[in-house]
């Protein structure tokens, strides 16, 4: 194969590699792939931006 | 090396590099672009899968039902039986961003227009945004073409609200939709709210009394009954009308035998499965690719505690073009049309056209600036990938349309934005994505999509031998 082609290969794969391990921490931390007892994953959602969102309905209206 | 290769190559890598900039900078600018980057970089992959496996689904239907060539519309299928084992893992584990579809006859009479449109046009929505990668002018028409008849059709009222059947004006009034949202006026509006809400919503897994996240729901549900047999039985039908007069007139000539077997028809359908290797290959890729893209963009979502990328867009200080929920559109894996459709939208709510009071831009995908839209930065390197993958292969070449070409590719595409906006989808979106995650509305789809691709390479073939008649009477042949 065109080692050329492989270089950017290479290239591309370091980023989407980069992405995938940034991504594990979070499901590991939500317990997706030890003991987890229910399928899903429970969010931590920023009250501060609920709120801004639920304002922003209102504003809208 | 030639100097050839060696312009091509700058030109892959400057490609390449100019995405790792911005991926690098916006990230050191500010942590949460990292979550745009994710739609980048699988964009990207998308591109150089789309060009290295000729994945268009217009040339595929053109070349069985206008030449009889099985080839590619066989990768295809192929390519979604790789990609639906691959969502099946990913949908059993509980990680999947994919939500079904509302089945209905809806599906069908969208797969008509999108599948007569992407023949007329001479490149499906996925095809199109690749061919504009590897320089075809007529592609970029097309793509230009989905997205103003898109952008234009979710918010056109007036005399068309006349065409809304009452019932349908009825129950989206009804839906409690906000004051900002004018369902009252606009076509799609009321199709949406008080036609296609009202449709069931399933998977194969779910109608055969399973669990959808459960591993006997996603394989054997999803994945079994859903997928591989449908595709196993669209195959064999494939095989008997096209490749087995082929297959049975080689194997007589190789065995010098009148009567073929079982086996050898077998041995004739393996050899129909093979030859679309390359296609097949890019589907492995896209299915894996389509399964981490998923798998990737739930962890984002997790460690930054959101559940849509508008939440996201807010915290960069970028809150122009939200919907009322707060919402951007944001699938979590591979979609084509519906951030082509929002950067037109863009640009019309600039230039002081209210895109906003409609459910498709105002309700749930909202119009945010194009420069930091998730899904277009996806379709952006989608072009860029696959351009990279032109200039390697030596495909690469700036292509004008004709006039003739121009006008194909605006019907085209024209056809290709209704089909996609009352399909919610496109041949990606509503068929390949849906299909392989064991969605029927995808086979709903798909079914109209393959009518119209027929419908579509009969009227060509009739018009251009029309025209080719018209030629030889002027030149008194």
């Amino acid at each position: 194969m065109d080692r050329f082609f492989l270089v950017i290969v290479l290239i591309v794969g370091l980023f989407v590699g980069y992405l995938i391990g940034y991504s594990i921490p979070p499901f590991i931390e939500a317990g997706v792939f030890t003991g987890r007892q229910e399928k899903g994953v429970k969010v931590m959602i920023d009250e501060k931006v609920k709120k801004y969102y639920e304002k922003l309905y209102e504003e809208e209206e | 090396m030639d100097t050839g290769t060696r312009k091509r190559r700058f030109w892959a890598l400057a490609i390449v590099g100019f995405f790792s900039l911005i991926s690098i900078s916006t990230y050191t600018y500010n942590e949460n672009y990292i979550y745009l980057s994710v739609y980048l970089w699988f964009g990207f992959i998308y591109g150089m899968c789309l060009q290295y496996g000729r994945f268009c689904f217009a040339s595929a239907f053109r070349d069985l039902f206008a030449v009889g060539v099985p080839r590619m519309a066989v990768g295809i299928m192929i390519a979604i039986i790789f990609f639906a084992f691959v969502s099946a893992f990913v949908t059993a584990t509980g990680i999947s961003t994919f939500h079904p579809s509302p089945v209905s006859l809806h599906s069908v009479i969208a797969g008509l227009f999108f599948g007569i449109g992407m023949v007329f046009a001479g490149g499906c929505a996925s095809g199109s945004l690749y061919k504009t990668g590897e320089g075809s002018g007529t592609a970029l028409l097309v793509v230009l073409s989905i997205s103003l008849t898109q952008s234009t059709f979710v918010d056109i009222g007036g005399v068309f609200n006349k065409l809304v059947p009452h019932s349908w004006r009825e129950s989206a009034l009804s839906k409690g939709l906000p004051d900002a949202i004018n369902v009252g006026d606009g076509w799609v509006d009321q199709y949406l709210a008080g036609y296609v809400w009202n449709q069931p919503i399933t998977t194969f897994a779910k109608m055969l009394g399973l669990d959808n996240e459960s591993f006997v729901g996603a394989y054997v549900g999803n994945l079994l009954v859903g997928v591989v047999l449908p595709a196993l039985f669209l195959l064999t039908i494939v095989y008997i009308l096209f490749a087995k007069k082929r297959y049975e007139k080689e194997i007589r000539k190789l065995k010098n035998i009148s009567t073929l077997g079982i086996k050898d028809h077998l041995s004739g359908f393996w050899s129909m499965i093979l030859s679309s290797k390359r296609t097949a290959i890019a589907g492995l890729i896209l299915g894996i690719a389509a399964g981490l893209h998923m798998f990737v963009i739930e962890g984002m979502r997790i460690k930054f505690g959101v559940r849509n990328a508008g939440e996201i867009l807010k915290r960069i200080g970028f809150d122009f073009g939200l919907s009322v929920r707060g919402t951007v559109f944001d699938p979590g894996y591979w979609y084509v049309t519906t951030q082509e459709a929002q950067w037109v939208g863009w640009v019309f709510q600039k230039m002081g056209w209210n895109h906003m009071d409609n459910i498709f831009f105002g309700y749930i995908n909202g119009i945010p600036n194009p420069a930091f839209n998730p899904a277009d930065w996806m379709s952006l390197a989608l072009i860029g990938g696959a351009a990279v993958m032109a200039l390697l292969n030596n495909e690469f070449k700036f292509k004008m349309p004709t006039k003739e070409l121009a006008i194909w590719a605006m019907v085209g595409g024209f056809f290709m934005g209704i089909g996609s906006r009352l399909g919610l989808g496109c041949n990606v979106g509503a068929f390949f994505v849906r299909v392989a995650n064991g969605d029927p509305a995808g086979w709903l789809f798909g079914i109209g999509m393959i009518v119209g691709a027929y419908i579509g390479v009969k009227f060509f073939n009739w018009w251009t031998e029309r025209k080719m008649a018209k030629e030889l009477e002027g030149m008194n042949f």
